[in-house]
């Protein structure tokens, strides 16, 4: 759906990220994994939308907590509150589809750099539905880390390159530590995160990994054809209408 | 739109059209994926992605990037191909009120003759023939200035497919009219023009194209200069109708098209923008045909004055 939205409040809260709480005009409702479509502005730079994990939303409220990159985000960081925006969302399948066939499996959930914004909204939903999991999120430095504040409401362990914040080393060190036999893991980060996940996990029994994919995005609903990722069949699959959440065994990674 | 004095309708070699404006092909998905953001019925007609004889996989990623008010692609004309898209996609489409045109390519002459037999007999209004894609590395740009193989093509497509049969042509082969009129006189219904030109980006910091085809299809804002002088002087040179494209995103960029010499009008790019772009550009031709009591497009078309 697409919704004329208004910025209520749009802050830095930490270096060089931003969180944005958007009205979305209307009741939003939506699940964590997925994504919306922003409208940057009423010019033809940038000319495509931007897309962004939703961090929580509830009624008619979405956030998204984004790192500013280029001229898009630079962009969006300008917004004001009270400023409109245009969006298109909820795209994209949830984690939740993954967990139902997870049932009472031990649940792990990995976040680094900004995709620690979707697996926030997945932590936030798995503490109000009473469940037990480990929550881990990696960064570079302390002061690349998303949300602290938020994270440690829902009891998130933290691991940093520098050892600035948590543990020293990456997330995958910290999650050798915790993991165990039928753990299902669900994740979102860079490339190279997943793999060091897929090789921390090598010698444990029965471990799933889902895995959220961030590529680049023409559309936002699965139109153009840009966003595709290689599946292990052989063929591409688009992360925002066949993901952005895959079996990290389905895909190429 | 059919508002009371003005009629918005079109007739493009025989196919008619409540009103100019069509999707572009690759931009659109096959239709289905923006019936929750625009009414479909409100189209003048849908093109689909391009489709070819059997699935096609695509280039690999990176595939599509951003440059200033355009953006450059290489999807290697990924499809379902033609046989999935009768089964899954065309009983769908077929439920709206506009009709569809595929839009095909194959890798040599018979491919595309293939293609459009088995489309035949089918819901499919017309086929746009594709020669001009820069992103595969046979068909597509091989043929957008080889007549004996447009010839091949037109007359076999013809041959198998009794509706409109429209060519795509492309901006990357230099002045167009010649090859224009041939398509006309080896029976072309139609020419839709342009596609992408060919273009690339590079990441300074790496030295590396941002695409992994390295070349790749520039659209959007940025080709409508382009687009307007090569559909300005096609329409002149030929008598079948034009549909213009190239970096239209609102009803007074299509009309600009429309009155250099074009018939029709197709959206692409703009679709990423805003799912319901073409639907609003075609309400927006309406709303200025009533404004300036114009009865019908006719009474616009290639009424430049120079
Ligand atoms: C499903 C999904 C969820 C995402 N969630 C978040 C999030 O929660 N927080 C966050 O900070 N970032 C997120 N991103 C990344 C974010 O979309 C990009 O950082 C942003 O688009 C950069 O735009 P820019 O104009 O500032 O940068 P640019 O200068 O245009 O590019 C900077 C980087 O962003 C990438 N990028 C640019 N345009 C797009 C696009 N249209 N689609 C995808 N990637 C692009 C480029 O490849 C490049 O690496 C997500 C991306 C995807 C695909
Ligand atoms: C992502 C993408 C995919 C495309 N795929 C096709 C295709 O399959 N067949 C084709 O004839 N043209 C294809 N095109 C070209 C468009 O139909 C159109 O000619 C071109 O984008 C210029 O119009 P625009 O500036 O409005 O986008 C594609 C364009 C884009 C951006
Ligand atoms: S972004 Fe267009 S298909 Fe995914």
């Amino acid at each position: 759906m697409k919704f004329n939205g208004k910025v209520l409040r749009n802050k830095e809260i930490a270096e060089n990220i931003w969180k944005l709480d958007i009205n979305a005009g209307k009741q939003f409702k939506s699940l964590p994994g997925q994504f919306i479509n922003v409208l940057i502005n009423d010019t033809y730079e940038p000319l495509l939308r931007r897309p962004f994990s939703i961090f929580e939303a509830s009624d008619k409220k979405v956030s998204i907590v984004y790192k500013v990159l280029g001229a898009g985000t630079k962009a969006l960081a300008e917004k004001k509150s009270g400023d409109s925006l245009d969006f298109i969302g909820p795209l994209g399948r949830s984690y939740l589809e993954f967990l139902k066939r997870a049932k009472n499996a031990s649940i792990i959930v990995i976040g680094g750099g900004t995709g620690a914004a979707s697996v926030h909204y997945l932590a936030k939903h798995l503490r109000a539905a009473g469940k037990k999991f480990v929550f881990i999120q990696g960064a570079r430095s302390a002061c690349n880390m998303v949300a602290v504040p938020e994270f440690k409401k829902l009891g998130c362990s933290f691991s940093t390159d520098d050892g600035s914040l948590g543990e020293k080393g990456f997330v995958s060190d910290l999650l050798q530590k915790k993991i165990t036999g039928g753990a299902v893991i669900f994740a979102c980060g860079p490339k190279p995160m997943f793999r060091a996940i897929k090789q921390a996990c090598a010698n444990v029994k029965n471990v799933k990994i889902y895995a959220s994919f961030e590529e680049y995005m023409g559309c936002g609903i699965g139109a153009c054809l840009s966003c595709v990722i290689e599946t292990t069949d052989g063929t591409y699959k688009r992360v925002c209408k066949d993901g952005t959440v895959f079996d990290l065994n389905d895909v190429v990674i | 739109m059919a508002k009371q004095n003005i009629s918005t309708a079109v007739d493009i070699g025989g196919l008619k059209l409540k009103n100019p404006v069509m999707t572009a092909s690759g931009t659109f998905g096959y239709g289905l994926e923006f019936a929750e953001y625009t009414d479909l019925n409100s189209l003048g007609a849908i093109v689909t992605k391009g489709l070819a004889i059997k699935p096609v996989k695509g280039n690999a990623p990176q595939r599509l990037v951003e440059t200033t008010a355009g953006i450059l692609n290489a999807i290697g004309l990924q499809n379902i191909g033609v046989e999935a898209f009768i089964r899954d996609k065309l009983p769908e489409l077929k439920k709206y009120n506009t009709p569809v045109i595929a839009n095909i390519y194959g890798t040599a002459v018979d491919e595309y003759i293939a293609v459009a037999e088995r489309l035949s007999g089918t819901a499919v209004a017309a086929v746009e023939v594709n020669i001009s894609c820069p992103n595969v590395k046979k068909g597509g740009l091989a043929f957008a200035a080889d007549r004996t193989a447009i010839k091949g093509i037109l007359t076999g497509v013809k041959k198998v497919f009794s509706k409109p049969v429209i060519m795509k042509l492309s901006p990357n082969v230099g002045p167009l009219e010649d090859l224009a009129r041939y398509c006309e006189d080896n029976g072309a219904a139609a020419l839709s023009l342009i596609n992408t030109l060919v273009g690339m980006a590079i990441d300074l910091e790496k030295r590396r194209p941002r695409l992994a085809n390295i070349y790749g299809g520039l659209s959007g804002p940025a080709i409508k200069p382009v687009a307007l002088a090569f559909v300005h002087k096609v329409s002149k040179a030929v008598k079948i109708p034009v549909i213009g494209i190239g970096g239209i995103m609102n009803a007074r960029d299509a009309l600009e098209f429309i009155v250099a010499g074009a018939s029709a009008v197709q959206i692409g790019t703009a679709n990423f923008r805003d799912p319901a772009a073409a639907q609003k550009a075609a309400d927006g031709i309406a709303e200025y045909m009533e404004k300036n009591k114009i009865g019908g497009i006719g009474e616009i078309r290639g009424s430049l004055t120079c």
